[in-house]
């Protein structure tokens, strides 16, 4: 066989080139935009976030302005979503209800992210104080949280605020629990062991290598318990011990509309359907953010 | 599987000790004094002090714990201040309707989630699977105040079918159960969903299919059981979910039960009351949970607790 | 199909399973579709071994599966004609394709340790067959799982029936695939790597019992492997596949003594011999097998091939004759009848 050799065009081996690679926030946004769901959840946080940013703006009534002869009217072309049993527009009340709401959201998120993420890594990194500190998260974690927000805020007082803390202290023990398991895994990598090996300190260990390796579960979790947040919030608004009416929060608005229900279906229709809107809105962008980030994450 | 049970069992304890401590500080922390409240703002010092001396509250506060602690390892959580009846007394007047609005409301929870999420995953991206995941989101999402506002709304105002309020046997806890139910199949949809396309994709499920199987046999016979360990994980948990649900629910339908009880004695400072029942809560969920453990055996023939 | 039988106590081999122009392309995306095989013509005689050989993604697995018509139209679709029989199984229904599958031919595969379903008693696993196929009444469903098992060499059949499949070895539970698959006494087993994930001993073990069991039960045998000690071992024929098609296909004898391809000579050199002489070096092929789709002209395995010419570039080639023995290539050009 004296068949002369050709060379072997390499090209043809190789099928397809890897897309350029492109820093890795940007194909998370990319793989996010490919996902429709998601896509719904953002444009639904967007809109609600412009409407309680603009709300003063977009209010047509002042939203403690009282006109009994329009008392509990049902949705007309003067108000779109009717009006309460003193005539105020519930439009504009819903309005700026949602800055309540997502400003709960947002503060009960901040607070518990903080102090969970913190106990998180303590009790995953340090392990001689694990068990305590994952001792304390199943009894907590061994009550409803629900029900544990509705002791705390009976000790700090009924309340917006208190009604705040008290959903904080309820849902930190999932984060706590969340960040341990993904501190634990990230512990065990080569680098994290390489970095200890060289003698670097804890906390530069725990900033530089294991808090960014860490962010995906966060970013996903925080932004689910947002939406659970507005949930339990606004339930504690509905059995009266979170916000008190005349606050619009949509709870404390549920509140007062149940008990004109069989009169004006609207009182209590609309700013429920705006609390389960909002919440869908962070579970599908949540979900979104999880198929994008880590998709074998389980939360 | 004793020397599992014993190890669970422990650590059961152990929680429940815990939980026994956080309720007892919580509940004393909460201010308003129950002596105030059953004598009035009137009372004489000495009719205070008796009575104070009566329920041992003059006592410091770490041998009131261990004085409740010893009396409920012997089953005496104490006495309602407000009623007068003992705590037990006042859990097994109300556990009645509570364990039965959980109960309808696990089942049809688990019902409908695991049908939904069985037919998502058969008929996995298609128009089916998108209606079906977006029915358990909006589930989940919606608060339960207020799918129970609206089931009211079109059922008992619109249609009459169903009492408004209270309880008058099985027939007034349909509405409160679809409530709490809702909630609870959303997720366990959504689980038993992902939980099937992980199965499906097994290797046993192409050999079942090699031997012949219909898509009958394929999904209950030979992946439903394999996908309904982790949801059962789930539902065991839904179950807290289901307990902490049941305030609202109860609070809106005005049913008596635990729910309802729980959130009149926080407005009354019947301090043993609200202990007595918080601690039942932990325990009932810690069974339910290791209940589940003992499910497992039954499902997965490959873990055996030693 | 009664008849296929009868013939064969005359000695006379008829064609049991018979290929022809077989394509597979699967769905790359919503609009595009790639060719994982292309114009496979193969038959299989009753009571015979055919082994398909080549590397992993050469479609040898795919053309397994698509036998069994085990292909979701989710994936992928198949054309050309896969006859058992007299009956072409790309025409049958899904419904009627059930009563073929693990009745007619059934099918064993790699992982003996994820192929059994962990939590049915292995009993039931291989009484399901018989329960879906021949309406065998209750009472009978354990015995005959029990006689199956010892027939595959179980020890303690009547212990094992009611255990589960975690409580054996890989190399049992293989032999539990093997029973479930004999169940119903099929006219073609399909075999897809059934002891690559096995020990060698093991390995051996299986190879004899399924020789064994053709023989007893005189069942054709379709194996898929990429180990030519297990063609060696047990086929009577052999095809070998590269990049989705057939590149070569002989009668076992004369694969191992002339084979004529470039690749089944690479494939032979890969393997070590005892025979060899000292200073002799095993020699691989270098590179990978192409992605599907991926090579768009020309004879697929010029990239590896030491007697590339000019010509394989421009054209693949198609399969030349000699004798019983075919070989895709442009080299055995001359002398060689198309086939």
């Amino acid at each position: 066989m004296t068949t002369p050799q050709i060379e072997h065009p390499k090209e043809l081996l190789m099928i397809e080139e890897d897309p350029k690679s492109k820093p890795y926030f940007i194909n998370v946004l990319i793989r996010l935009s490919k996902n429709k769901s998601a896509l719904l959840g953002a444009a639904i946080l967007l809109l609600f976030t412009i409407a309680s940013v603009f709300a003063p703006l977009l209010a047509t009534h002042p939203i403690n302005e009282m006109n009994y002869g329009e008392s509990l009217a049902g949705p007309s072309s003067s108000h779109f979503l009717g009006t309460d049993e003193f005539g105020r527009d519930l439009f504009s009340r819903i309005l700026y209800g949602g800055r309540v709401s997502l400003l709960m959201g947002l503060v009960v998120v901040s607070i518990a992210g903080t102090v969970g993420v913190l106990l998180g890594v303590i009790a995953g990194y340090f392990r001689k104080i694990d068990i305590f500190i994952m001792q304390c998260v199943d009894v907590l974690l061994a009550l409803p949280s629900l029900l544990l927000a509705i002791v705390i805020v009976a000790i700090l007082g009924v309340g917006l605020t208190n009604a705040m803390i008290a959903v904080a202290i309820a849902v930190i023990p999932s984060f706590v629990r969340v960040v341990r398991g993904s501190v634990l895994s990230v512990r065990e990598s080569e680098y994290v062991e390489a970095a200890r090996a060289l003698g670097v300190k804890n906390h530069k260990i725990i900033f530089k290598h294991i808090l960014p390796n860490i962010a995906s579960p966060i970013i996903i979790l925080a932004t689910l318990e947002f939406g659970s947040a507005i949930l339990a919030a606004a339930s504690l608004s509905f059995l009266g011990l979170g916000a008190q009416p005349p606050n619009p929060e949509w709870g404390a608005l549920v509140y007062v509309g149940k008990s004109f229900l069989s009169q004006a279906w609207w009182m209590t229709v609309f700013p429920g359907l705006c609390i389960m809107l909002v919440v869908l809105g962070f579970n599908l962008l949540g979900d979104g953010l999880r198929d994008a980030l880590d998709p074998r994450l389980k939360l | 599987m004793s020397s599992y049970l014993l190890k669970r069992v422990s650590s059961m304890a152990l929680t429940l000790f815990g939980v026994s401590i956080i309720v007892f500080l919580m509940v004393h922390l909460i201010p308003g004094d129950p002596v105030t409240y059953i004598l009035g703002d009137f009372a004489t010092e000495d009719a205070v002090n008796k009575l104070e001396a009566q329920l041992g509250l003059d006592q410091p506060l770490l041998m009131q714990y261990f004085s409740y602690i010893l009396g409920a390892l012997q089953g005496d959580l104490g006495t309602s201040y407000i009623t007068g009846y003992t705590v037990w007394e006042e859990i097994l007047n109300r556990i009645p309707v509570t364990a039965q609005l959980a109960l309808y409301s696990v089942i049809l929870g688990t019902v409908f989630g695991v049908l939904l999420g069985v037919l998502a995953a058969v008929k996995q991206n298609t128009i089916f699977d998108r209606l079906a995941m977006m029915i358990a989101l909006v589930g989940i999402s919606a608060p339960g105040f207020w799918i129970a506002l609206f089931l009211i709304l079109i059922f008992s105002f619109q249609f009459g079918w169903f009492p408004i309020s209270g309880y008058d046997g099985i027939y007034s806890l349909i509405l409160p159960s679809v409530t709490l139910a809702l909630g609870s199949a959303g997720n366990i949809a959504r689980m038993t969903r992902s939980s099937m396309l992980e199965v499906i994709r097994q290797d046993y499920i192409r050999t079942a299919h090699a031997k012949g199987a219909n898509m009958y046999r394929l999904i209950f016979k030979h992946s439903l059981q394999n996908a309904m360990i982790p949801v059962v994980t789930l539902i065991g948990l839904q179950f807290g979910y289901l307990l902490a649900g049941a305030v609202v629910t109860e609070t809106v339908f005005a049913l008596p039960g635990i729910g309802n009880l729980i959130i009149d004695s926080i407005s009354t400072r019947d301090i043993p009351t609200v202990q007595g029942l918080i601690l039942f809560i932990a325990l009932t969920f810690i069974v339910v949970n290791l209940l589940v453990d003992v499910v497992y055996t039954m499902l997965d023939p490959r873990i055996k607790y030693e | 199909m009664e008849s296929v039988k009868e013939r064969n106590s005359f000695e006379v081999r008829t064609e049991l399973v018979k290929v022809e122009n077989l394509n597979i392309h699967f769905k790359k995306n919503k609009k595009e579709t790639m060719a994982a095989v292309r114009d496979v013509n193969f038959h299989i005689l009753a009571g015979e071994t055919l082994a398909v050989v080549g590397e992993s993604g050469c479609g040898k697995s795919v053309t397994a599966l698509s036998i069994m018509k085990l292909i979701s139209p989710n994936d992928g679709f198949v054309e050309g004609q896969i006859r058992l029989g007299d009956t072409d199984l790309n025409k049958l229904t899904e419904k009627q394709m059930r009563d073929v599958r693990g009745n007619e031919i059934s099918m064993i595969f790699q992982e003996p340790m994820t192929s059994l379903n962990p939590v049915h008693k292995i009993g039931d696993q291989i009484s399901e067959v018989l329960k879906i196929h021949h309406a065998t009444p209750k009472k009978r469903l354990k015995q005959e799982s029990i006689d199956m098992l010892k027939k595959v060499g179980i020890p303690r059949a009547d212990k094992i029936v009611d255990e589960y499949p975690h409580q054996l070895s890989g190399g049992m539970r293989q032999r539990v695939m093997i029973a479930m698959a004999m169940a119903c006494r099929p006219r073609l087993l399909i075999a897809d790597e059934p002891t690559t994930a096995l020990d060698v001993t093991i390995q051996a073990q299986i190879l004899d019992l399924m020789n064994d069991l053709k023989e007893t039960m005189n069942t054709s045998i379709l194996m898929i492997t990429h180990d030519l000690g297990v063609v060696a071992e047990v086929a009577d024929r052999v095809v070998v596949m590269y990049y989705g098609q057939i590149v070569e296909e002989a009668d076992v004898m004369t694969l191992f003594k002339s084979p004529k391809h470039p690749y089944t000579v690479g494939l032979l050199n890969s393997i070590p011999n005892i025979h060899a002489e000292e200073d002799e070096r095993l020699e691989p092929i270098n590179g990978n097998v192409p992605n599907v789709g991926a090579v768009k002209q020309g004879c697929p395995f010029r990239f590896r091939c030491n007697f590339a010419m000019a010509k394989c570039g421009e054209e693949n080639p198609p399969i030349f004759k000699h004798g019983e023995q075919g070989v895709r290539c442009w080299l055995y050009e001359e002398g060689g009848a198309i086939g």
